[in-house]
């Protein structure tokens, strides 16, 4: 018993060290991201190209958490912003769907969009139009086994210049969950 | 009734081993009806489950008892062990969090969520700890892994949701689903049933209610490669089991009477660990002395403000004036109070500060990333230890005390 108590002292000993370390590195470090875990598991289930002018390359793949789309060959169209209506159909549709394969329900914290080629002109002139991709986040709650469909659209602004369209638009989405609040 | 007859294998045993598994096999169907049904969610989540966990506790406390295998005198020394390993679980956690990067905790840390995820898992936790222990001592006596493996098969299916196996579509995505959540959750099942097969549901219970309280409240949690998790999660309690196999037949070939008083012990220590994380701050809200009178006459030297932590920009977005911030500068800590918030283009949000007992504000601007907390508490007069060991002029106990 002396020497498992013995034990016991030193892992007690060590834990209140690492508290004293841990308080005073998370002073200097960001934390974004959440975590997934087995209870807390919101996975993206489908992701769809739902329409895409015949000219135009369009891809879409996912993996658990993460959403990757790549739109090359795309372009000028002009959107009527009183009627909220493009004038031809060039634009890229999807679609993707998540489902809360957890047991509690959980709410959006963020949402993480990551341009694969941030430097690329096509940013200045590329349109978004969808939940995910606006100003604020979207306030959406997932009971466990909900599941959730969300569409978006892109286009290139009538103003872009014609080289545009040789462009590659690359960028990843990745929603991020938390417990919902009681 | 003669006692050569009471010790006759009950065929009952048998039958109420049928009924837990029958009980867990209904939470789990209930678990997972699809969302059409008439429970609300919520409800059924946090109110309904775990009165239905409570039920399974005290439907097998009420069925005659099984003995796990080791004697009433180990059982303490059982425990510890629970708890040593449960410390060295969330040690390897934060060393691995350590290395590889640190994510958020998804779950919620508010008072009433805490609450709520602490009855929510506790009675989960002592509903499948009691019946995990009832299947293990009534099925076997003696260190059987078959057993051993398919109780804990059977309580580690049903620890996913349906959804989850439905949603595995390819090869790659069951493979990381064995690897990140399948496997650990496996190993840690098959060491719980060894330590109810030992010491009953106590032990397993004392080592998953440590493990799933640092899950489920540290604000952070590791996070890492999927790979990775698969090995932390797999080799951890794989290691535990075969250190506690060698620990125990030590331990059972003793032959002195052990009464240590182990409850009060663990409970000394938990206080302990949690007075230290209190005072060094780990939690959200931690304690700060004030050295100078710039705030008097609110706060005065020698008074301890509990802070608030800030970490992110929802909560800077939110300080407004006569709000008191703790700020860093030039390496040193200072408490002082917002008179006014600028928004700069190309800076974002500014803070000028001001002591109360200053004749003007702080000359520099405080920029979100400096800030530390909002104070929300004063307790006065408890830190005037620390003004005596800090200070080189001394500070008289009537400065403080007047």
């Amino acid at each position: 018993m002396k020497k498992t108590k013995l034990i016991a002292l030193t892992m007690i000993v060590a834990l209140m060290l690492t508290g004293a370390g841990y308080a005073a590195w998370t002073d200097y470090t960001q934390v974004d991201a959440s975590i997934a875990t087995g209870i807390l598991d919101v996975d993206v289930t489908q992701a769809l190209i739902t329409r895409k002018p015949e000219y135009a390359n369009a891809e879409i793949s996912n993996s658990d958490k993460e959403i990757e789309v790549n739109i090359s060959n795309l372009y000028p169209t002009k959107h009527n912003e009183d009627i909220d209506r493009l004038s031809d159909k060039s634009y890229v549709g999807v679609s993707f769907t998540v489902t809360n394969n957890g047991s509690i329900p959980v709410k959006l914290d963020n949402v993480e969009f990551t341009k694969a080629n941030p430097t690329s002109p096509a940013w200045d002139h590329l349109k978004m139009r969808g939940a995910f991709f606006g100003e604020n986040k979207p306030e959406i709650t997932l009971q466990p086994g909900q599941i959730y469909t969300e569409k978006a659209k892109f286009w290139i602004n009538e103003d872009a210049p014609n080289d545009i369209q040789n462009e590659n638009i690359g960028f990843t989405l990745r929603l991020n969950w938390k417990q919902a609040n009681m | 009734m003669p006692d050569s007859i009471k010790y006759l294998p009950e065929k009952n045993s048998y039958t109420r081993s049928i009924l837990v598994v029958i009980l867990l096999a209904v939470i789990y169907i209930l678990e997972n009806l699809p969302n059409t049904f008439y429970i609300d969610d919520v409800v059924f989540t946090y109110i309904i489950k775990p009165l239905l966990w409570t039920g399974v506790v005290a439907f097998i406390w009420f069925m005659p008892h099984v003995r796990p295998k080791a004697r009433l005198r180990h059982r303490k020394v059982i425990y510890l062990w629970g708890f040593i390993f449960g410390l060295m679980y969330i040690l390897i956690n934060i060393a691995a969090g350590f290395f590889e990067g640190i994510g958020k905790s998804p779950y919620s840390h508010s008072p009433a969520g805490i609450i709520t995820n602490i009855i929510l898992v506790g009675s989960s936790l002592a509903g499948r700890e009691f019946a995990r222990s009832y299947l293990v001592n009534s099925t076997t006596k003696k260190e059987n892994y078959f057993v051993f493996i398919i109780i804990a098969l059977f309580m580690c299916i049903t620890s996913f949701s349906v959804n989850k196996y439905r949603d595995l579509k390819d090869f790659e995505s069951t493979v990381q689903f064995i690897a990140e959540y399948f496997s650990p959750e496996f190993s840690q099942n098959l060491f719980a049933s060894y330590l109810t097969y030992l010491g009953g549901p106590g032990a397993s219970i004392i080592y998953l209610g440590i493990v799933e309280g640092f899950h489920w409240l540290s604000p952070v949690l590791p996070n890492l490669k999927w790979i990775n998790t698969a090995l932390i999660g797999i080799l951890s309690p794989i290691f535990f089991l075969m250190i506690f196999n060698s620990v125990y037949s030590d331990i059972s070939q003793k032959k002195k009477k052990e009464n240590e008083g182990t409850a009060g012990w663990i409970i000394t220590s938990i206080v302990s660990i949690a007075v230290i994380w209190f005072a060094v701050g780990v939690f959200p809200i931690y304690p700060s002395v004030i050295i100078t009178g710039s705030m008097e006459p609110q706060i005065k030297p020698g008074d301890v403000i509990l802070v608030e932590k800030i970490t992110d920009m929802e909560h800077i977005n939110k300080l407004k004036i006569n709000d008191v911030i703790q700020f860093k500068r030039d390496g040193i800590l200072i408490s002082h109070r917002i008179v006014d918030i600028e928004n700069n283009e190309n800076e974002g949000l500014l803070f000028k500060t001001k002591g109360d007992n200053n004749s003007g504000p702080d000359t520099d601007l405080v920029k979100p990333q400096d800030i530390k907390g909002i104070m929300k508490k004063i307790v006065p007069k408890i830190g005037w230890v620390t003004l005596l060991i800090r200070s080189n002029n001394e500070i008289s106990l009537r400065e403080v005390l007047f």
